[in-house]
């Protein structure tokens, strides 16, 4: 076999039985690399929008102080608002663009920007929402805490302060070190399969 | 049946040997082949209104198929259910046209073990595209797209000796 036999085997290979679908509307784009992305926001979403209805019944739990009411719901018009601003960029940055036809470099360039962007806005979107929920875990450790109120007014054991410190540390830390796992695991291997095919094009 | 979509779906009937090539050089098994077909057909019709008509309709298709192929991902879980041609199967003494298609089925299973960008430029090739226009249609120079056929061509022929065909 040499490449004129490959090239006459590909001329003549039968085609004629390939069966096109005979309805648009039952095809979906499910496989590329920015639908699997929407697809893990989507789940992502809903997740968002239960965690959001649910703290904005947390005033009503029986032991919350009446008096941080007003607080707390400021706080969370604040959060809600951040929400909605991040998931609407999310979701709308998909229908920017129509790379397909665009030359492979191009289309491959784009696409990987595109992943690289919603993994950027991804991050500022958790880290925008991290010192509210700094905000909320004071709180629990505050008033949730039996004696820790004592704190407010200057009465407190050096000890108890320093681990309430360290706890607020460690979960800092936490946030952002799994901020960068989840999105580099989720949304990092479909950059990561794209640059690879961009650097197979470089001279 | 809307009218454009009539038209589209007439295009493709007429160019749907070429989209059936295409996902057999990047999947290697029915299933994945299938959906890939599919996806292809749903990227033409997506991006079809950026389609103007001072170009051929299968230029564009060619390009909109491979930059779909290239970051196609498989289904995740599904039982891979490769096909395998042994080199012990291909009997010399076949009629003309079994000989071809052992010989097409053999360059499929070593085409499967390019990278995907040699893939696109083994099938530009074979379309009958120019080291130009492979250049244009990859977004590479003229000289860069001649390089890659050469050492794409290589690695398929190493790929196919070492299968156990002769070469």
């Amino acid at each position: 076999m040499d490449f004129n036999d490959i090239q006459n085997a590909w001329n003549n290979e039968k085609t004629d039985n390939v069966v096109v679908p005979d309805n648009l509307e039952k095809i979906q784009s499910a496989n590329m690399p920015l639908d699997k992305i929407r697809k893990n926001l989507r789940t992502e979403l809903f997740g968002q929008i239960l965690a959001l209805i649910i703290i904005g019944f947390l005033p009503l739990y029986h032991e919350f102080p009446s008096k941080f009411v007003g607080p707390y719901y400021f706080i969370y018009g604040i959060v809600a608002a951040i929400s909605i601003y991040y998931l609407s960029k999310l979701f709308l940055f998909y229908k920017r663009l129509d790379k397909a036809a665009l030359t492979t470099k191009d289309s491959l360039y784009e696409t990987y920007y595109d992943i690289r962007l919603n993994m950027q806005l991804y991050k500022t979107f958790t880290f925008a929402l991290a010192p509210f929920f700094m905000i909320y875990l004071a709180g629990y450790l505050i008033f949730g805490t039996p004696g820790s109120t004592e704190i407010l007014n200057g009465n407190f054991e050096n000890e108890k302060l320093v681990l309430k410190v360290v706890i607020f540390m460690i979960t800092m830390l936490l946030i952002g070190v799994l901020t960068e796992w989840w999105v580099s695991f989720y949304y990092g291997k479909y950059a990561k399969e794209i640059k690879k095919v961009i650097d197979e094009l470089k001279e | 049946m809307k009218e454009k979509e009539q038209e589209f779906l007439k295009r493709i009937e007429s160019h749907k040997g070429i989209l059936y090539k295409v996902s057999k050089m990047y999947m290697d098994n029915h299933d994945d082949q299938q959906d890939l077909f599919q996806e292809i057909v749903c990227q033409l019709w997506k991006s079809y209104d950026s389609f103007r008509n001072e170009s051929q309709f299968s230029t564009w298709m060619y390009r909109v198929a491979v930059n779909t192929a290239i970051v196609f991902l498989k289904k995740e879980k599904r039982k891979v259910d490769k096909y395998e041609i042994a080199s012990e199967n291909i009997k010399d003494d076949e009629g003309d046209s079994h000989i071809k298609e052992s010989q097409i089925d053999h360059f499929y299973k070593a085409v499967q073990k390019l990278e995907k960008i040699d893939k696109a430029i083994i099938f530009y090739q074979l379309e009958g595209f120019s080291h130009k226009e492979i250049g244009e249609n990859l977004g590479i120079s003229e000289g860069n797209a001649r390089v890659k056929l050469n050492r794409a061509k290589e690695k398929l022929k190493e790929i196919i000796k070492n299968q156990g065909y002769g070469f």
